[in-house]
């Protein structure tokens, strides 16, 4: 007799290991049967039907599931039963008594990695399995090789050091990374902001006026492009050399040098000096 | 003795046209720049206008159009430079491209 009536999900097909989940869920059903007796219920797969409103069900739209989503569902629901259904055919032509696996005895050391990874003993890797394998090993072991060459900068800390006045505390850290001298970066600064500024010993800078990160960060971006980045290859191992009274951009990935202008600071600036330097004088 | 072609003076440039006027203002850009005078208040600069425009012309139609005031300021290494009150570097960049004095390449803005 039905006692309880559960609604249990249901269990997710796995598709690593087909031969013991058959004799698991045989086995369970079996004992479950002895003890208690209930019914799963049917999960109604249709499209409305049994929920009473329409055809599609859930006010869903002409393609199924509503907004343009049935396409890539559809797809991959088809694929995975179509799967699941070739291996049961499969395993059951063959003998099911054959549950003991066959010991293999490895000798070859499995690497650190490996070990963390759990591979089994009977594999039957799948293509993305594989793949996620693959790249995660690249990553770890050498990063340089990856598609990604993206340049990830930590951001710059932009605080305020009293009225007036705003505080670069990742200055050098930036400066190290970008591989250039932390002097180059600040007169572009000033030159871009038109003030005055300067350097800390712990290598802080400090600029008069209130900015803030969003101010700063596409200055910084556009230093990046114009002083650091290769305009042949895109890459970020440069380095900055004086030849002739000319700067160059020097690429250590494609050994290419391109020129490029030196700072130049505003008229305004020097403008303002004369006018405090009469009053000076006055 | 015939005339000896070598010798003869040969202009290769004759059939050149007059560089445009755009040419020469792309390869001396203008600058934009702001600086912040007290606070809030900002000034624009424009440097590097060919000398060739009717300065003063320039500045009467600015100071209408953009309701500010501006005048011309000469700087020792930089020539004559326009200064602007308020930061009007978008709206001067429009304004010049309009006018057909400079191409985009031609305008550098620098700033926030």
């Amino acid at each position: 007799m039905s006692e309880f009536e559960l609604d249990l999900p249901k269990k997710k097909k796995r598709k690593k290991k087909p031969v013991k989940k058959e004799q698991k869920k045989s086995e369970t059903n079996e004992e479950e049967e002895n003890e208690f007796k209930f019914e799963l219920p049917k999960k109604k797969k249709g499209r409305g039907r049994g929920r009473g409103r329409g055809k599609r069900g859930r006010g869903r739209g002409k393609r199924g599931r509503g907004r343009g989503r049935g396409r890539g569902r559809g797809r991959g629901r088809g694929r995975g039963k179509t799967k699941g259904k070739e291996k049961a055919k499969d395993l059951n032509s063959e003998n099911l008594n054959q549950t003991e696996e066959p010991e293999i005895e490895y000798k070859v050391l499995k690497s650190e990695f490996e070990q963390g990874l759990k591979i089994e003993e009977n594999p039957d890797y799948e293509y993305q399995e594989l793949l996620t394998r693959f790249y995660k090993t690249l990553k770890e072991r050498n990063p340089e090789l990856t598609g990604e060459n993206k340049f990830i900068m930590k951001h710059p800390k932009v605080i305020k050091g009293g009225s007036k006045k705003t505080v670069i505390a990742n200055a050098q850290e930036l400066c190290h990374a970008m591989r250039r001298r932390p002097d180059h970066v600040l007169s572009y600064f000033l030159a871009e902001l038109m003030t005055t500024g300067s350097i800390d010993s712990d290598g802080v800078m400090i600029i008069k006026g209130v900015y803030r990160e969003k101010h700063i960060v596409p200055i910084l971006k556009r230093y990046i492009q114009t002083y650091v980045a290769c305009q042949v290859c895109n890459s970020v191992m440069t380095s900055l050399i004086k030849d002739n009274r000319l700067f160059f951009v020097k690429c250590e990935h494609c050994d290419s040098k391109t020129t490029v202008q030196g700072i130049k600071s505003g008229a305004a600036t020097n403008l303002l000096r004369r006018k405090q330097k009469f009053q000076n004088k006055k | 003795m015939t005339e000896i072609k070598n010798l003869e003076t040969y202009d290769p440039f004759e059939d050149v046209e007059e560089e445009t006027k755009t040419k020469t203002s792309v390869f001396k850009p203008i600058h934009l720049r702001v600086k912040t005078r007290r606070g809030k208040k900002k000034i624009t600069t424009i440097e590097n206008l060919s000398s060739e425009f009717d300065l003063k012309m320039l500045i009467k139609v600015m100071r209408k159009k953009f309701c500010c005031s501006g005048s011309i300021v000469n700087d020792e290494r930089l020539g004559e430079v326009i200064q602007l009150s308020g930061d009007q570097r978008e709206a001067v960049a429009e304004f010049l491209i309009e006018e057909e004095i400079t191409t985009k390449k031609g305008i550098k803005i620098h700033g926030n």
